[in-house]
């Protein structure tokens, strides 16, 4: 019988959401492919959480992360120009998708985020981001993209 | 209805278009939200570079497929065309993902409306998007791999359903390659040892003794994947590795270490070239 974790998507979000990989990696992959997408299961909940960070181009503003589970975005950050937020009103830039528990998926509601007062770096954003979405990376790290020691 | 209703109406309309229209400089890319919305209820962002004197590139910014991969939507080779039909459409392109074009001046205000057309119809995707409940992360994660690899190579089924000789037997994966009259088809099952290794193991026998009395079943290649390595007990392995033309043992634990990919790559590849 499928399990199904919707349930549990309240208490992970509450986090940590563990995930094993270290945020070097990760920043190494989505240099080389400008996406990252893995699996993982958080250990506390059971729930396998889909994590998928795509850079669409130079800009950090253009980065968007989406915490998905069942293939169904439960959370993430994201920019737009210009968004309605979670009370209807106008919002700019960047926010944060919520879970809405009676639709079951985090695609419209949304709530305006800081933008990480304008990080220049990479590593910078994903420590933020990570930081607002109570990610915890392990820190184990695979070697993704193949390490070059020359 | 009398000119000036008709004026005035779209007088209204072109002032909520000039109110709603909103623009955000980001270095050197101007990004235009205009007052249409997606499926997903969304404002659509048009990216306008420009790359020299009098000529740009207009862009979505990779939003459109980004978002369909937000929601949960996998990007494959037929919505890829399906993008790509759509951006012709409008006398754009997909590159990288990203609908484009390309203009010079005096065509910017048409390209901006393209980008947002196709913007606006690729997101049609989501709304045809379920939630997928797997049994299991592993069934997700051999899915994905699969998939990838069979990519033009042939077809992949989820959960196939096959009469044996006595029973009905299911699939969780079968791979029919494109030219049937070389090559046959390859069933991937995974098996787990939660309700005993040695129940899974004599289950996974007897389904492989039944198909094989079913002459169009005989010629299948099958590959197992055994969860949780270390809960298999040699004899149980033993049964599993006499029916299967492979195996592959997946650590058990998080879905961080369920990494499978390569050895689910090579299995397929020894199979497919064995078939």
């Amino acid at each position: 019988m499928p399990q199904v974790f919707f349930n549990l998507v309240p208490r992970l979000l509450e986090g940590p959401i563990y995930i094993d990989i270290s945020r070097d990696e990760i920043e190494r992959i989505l240099g080389q492919d400008r996406s990252f997408d893995r699996r993982f299961e958080d250990p506390e909940t059971g729930v396998p959480v889909r994590i998928c960070i795509q850079q669409r181009s130079a800009h950090l503003e253009s980065i968007s992360l989406a915490l998905l589970v069942h293939e169904v975005r439960i959370g993430g950050i994201d920019f737009e120009v210009k968004f309605d937020d979670v009370d209807g009103l106008r919002g700019h830039g960047c926010h944060k998708h919520i879970w809405d528990a009676v639709e079951l998926d985090a695609d419209a509601y949304k709530v305006a985020i800081d933008c990480f007062g304008g990080v220049a770096e990479l590593r910078e954003w994903l420590i933020r981001a990570f930081k607002e979405l109570k990610i915890q990376p392990s820190g184990r790290d695979y070697g993704e993209p193949t390490l070059r020691f020359d | 209805m009398a000119s000036q209703p008709c004026d005035s109406i779209r007088d209204a309309l072109l002032e909520y278009f000039g109110d709603q229209t909103e623009v955000l400089s980001l270095r050197d890319t101007c990004v235009i939200s205009l007052p249409i919305k997606t499926v997903d209820n969304r404002w659509i962002d048009v990216y306008i570079d420009q790359r020299m004197e009098g000529f740009y590139v207009v862009h979505d910014g990779g939003k459109t497929t980004g978002e369909l991969i937000s929601h949960g939507v996998k990007i494959t080779e037929a919505k890829l065309t399906t993008l790509n039909q759509i951006a012709g459409s409008f006398g754009a392109s997909v590159k990288d993902s990203t609908f484009v074009v390309g203009c010079k001046r005096d065509k910017l205000q048409e390209a901006i409306f393209a980008i947002a057309q196709c913007a606006s119809l690729g997101m049609l995707e989501a709304m045809k998007h379920q939630p997928v409940i797997e049994d299991e992360p592993i069934l997700a994660l051999a899915g994905d791999v699969i998939s990838e690899w069979s990519d033009g190579k042939g077809k992949i089924k989820r959960r196939v359903t096959i009469q044996g000789d006595s029973a009905s037997h299911q699939m969780d994966f079968v791979f029919f390659p494109k030219n049937n009259g070389r090559h046959y088809p390859i069933a991937v099952n995974i098996l787990h040892p939660s309700y005993t290794p040695m129940i899974s193991a004599q289950r996974y026998g007897f389904l492989a003794l039944d198909i094989d009395k079913v002459p169009m079943y005989g010629d299948w290649k099958r590959l197992a994947i055994l969860a949780r390595r270390g809960q298999w007990t040699p004899e149980a392995l033993a049964i599993i590795e006499r029916h299967a033309a492979r195996t592959i043992q997946v650590a058990a634990g998080d879905t961080g270490s369920l990494d499978i990919r390569e050895s689910l790559i090579q299995a397929m590849d020894g199979l497919e070239k064995a078939a």
